[in-house]
């Protein structure tokens, strides 16, 4: 089976001035299909650096990144994966369903299907009466719903988030854990995150990067249960 | 070209929405009366007066607006990071690129078409005159130099990292190529520039876009062109070259560019 995501040998680095900073360094990394796979490690790890790899939002200086088998420079390899940002920045002058229908442009879908998905996804999200309204006006809580709507419109295989309860209140971490575990083993999730209880329940493996490598790569369910501790010794803090 | 096409309509709808484009609009409209007032305050030669400020106005506006939507946008779209959520999709940045530019080009040039109404919506009204020239003007020449303007500002777009350096850039460019002609001459035969520099600034002058081209009634004046259709078949040819050109260095800078 084709692997959703495969990383050889990636390293990433950019200038500080003129320190030269490695971000990612000599990453190798197999995301299997159907598979979900949490991304911990502290602020400036390089969580985000691997993220904006994987989208070709930045170019590598080394290594290779295929998703589904395709090269993650060639913009095709992004037909079946979706990306939720840590905060989810939508264009504010179109409404809701203007949203909609660019992505149905984008994807090639028909006016019927784009309206049909726009309803499953809006009741999904809780955002039916929201249609008409320019998300512009949305609230930060919204604004994610929307986002996780419009991220599931193509109806990816892979999924990549990037932290994405930051600076949602409880009710909104409720909705995203349960959109998530709804979602799980249906395709594969790739989500970056500082909390241990969403990569617990979450997670079949915990991806640990520490300065840019990957410290440690925790597969088995004794290991997954006991993330804190594996954590604190994979980034040396005690 | 689906996608290129759907990242016109989106930044197009956008800008539109925008509260600083409907400000330029607002902006033209009363720059306009402006010179309705003008001309009937003088008494004399309103139509003259009219006419002469109109171009002026028009041609002021269309500029200001082609280049502060044009050096920002691409800015914009980075900074408040609304760029992930269009490039994660199944798009590349040729595409992104491309549609952005043809876009806001459309923009511009649908404010200009905009004014350009109004303007001949009054001298119809009051029976002015409008020559074959000044048509050709109004409804394509500005729109050529539109399309110009937009395609440089448009690399400071994908090159620089905030809007005030990017929109410096951008009208300095843009008075470099409009005063580009009398600046080769003030140089290579007033000033105290060593010899040698002056092939130089001569190959400089030849290679950089001259917008003194888009000046219909100068070139007339000289004598540059035989008729008018051979006119606007050359600047139709220059504009869609240089735009092109312009167009190749902002993909290669927005490549090189960390998002």
């Amino acid at each position: 089976m084709v692997s959703a995501i495969e990383i050889k040998n990636l390293s990433y680095s950019y200038l500080d001035g003129i320190k030269k900073v490695l971000a990612v360094n000599n990453i190798s990394l197999n995301i299997e299909t159907n598979s979900s796979v949490a991304l911990m490690g502290i602020n400036g790890a390089g969580k985000t650096t691997l993220i904006k790899c994987i989208l070709d939002f930045l170019s590598p200086q080394k290594g290779e990144i295929s998703i589904f088998g395709k090269k993650s420079v060639d913009s095709t390899s992004r037909t079946e994966l979706s990306y939720l940002p840590e905060k989810v920045n939508l264009t504010p002058e179109l409404k809701l369903f203007e949203h909609f229908r660019f992505l149905g442009k984008l994807y090639k879908i028909s006016n019927a299907e784009t309206n049909e998905r726009m309803k499953k996804l809006s009741a999904l999200t809780k955002l039916e009466n929201l249609y008409e309204t320019r998300v512009g006006k949305f609230s930060k809580g919204q604004s994610q719903r929307a986002g996780i709507a419009l991220s599931l419109f193509n109806e990816p295989k892979l999924l990549i988030l990037d932290e994405p309860m930051t600076g949602l209140d409880p009710l909104g971490q409720k909705l995203i854990i349960d959109i998530l575990n709804e979602l799980k083993n249906k395709m594969t999730l790739f989500v970056s995150t500082h909390s241990f209880e969403f990569a617990r329940k979450l997670a079949d493996k915990i991806i640990i990067i520490h300065k840019g490598a990957a410290a440690s790569e925790l597969t088995n369910k004794k290991d997954i249960q006991d993330i804190e501790n594996n954590f604190y010794k994979a980034v040396n803090i005690e | 070209m689906n996608n290129i096409k759907t990242i016109a309509w989106h930044t197009l709808i956008c800008w539109i929405r925008n509260k600083v484009y409907i400000g330029f609009i607002a902006a033209s409209f009363l720059l306009i009366a402006f010179a309705f007032i003008c001309a009937n305050i003088t008494g004399l030669f309103q139509e003259r007066v009219f006419v002469d400020s109109s171009i002026f106005f028009i041609e002021l506006i269309s500029i200001i607006t082609a280049v502060f939507i044009c050096s920002t946008t691409v800015i914009k779209d980075i900074q408040s990071k609304e760029i992930y959520y269009i490039l994660s999709r199944p798009i590349s940045k040729f595409q992104f690129l491309t549609g952005r530019f043809l876009g806001l080009t459309i923009c511009v040039i649908a404010l200009h078409l905009l004014i350009t109404a109004l303007f001949t919506l009054i001298t119809s009204l009051y029976g002015f005159e409008l020559t074959q020239k000044m048509k050709l003007y109004f409804f394509l020449v500005i729109s050529l130099k539109i399309i110009l303007v937009c395609s440089f500002s448009f690399v400071f777009s994908t090159y620089s990292t905030s809007f005030f350096p990017a929109l410096i850039l951008s009208f300095t460019l843009f008075f470099i190529f409009e005063f580009s002609e009398s600046m080769n001459y003030w140089l290579t035969f007033y000033s105290q520039t060593a010899v040698f520099m002056k092939p130089v600034y001569n190959f400089l002058f030849l290679i950089m876009p001259n917008l003194v081209y888009y000046d219909i009634f100068y070139m007339f004046d000289i004598n540059k062109f035989a008729s008018l259709s051979s006119y606007t078949g050359f600047l139709a040819l220059y504009t869609f070259i240089y735009s092109i050109l312009f167009l190749i260095i902002s993909l290669i800078s927005f490549n090189k560019r960390s998002l």
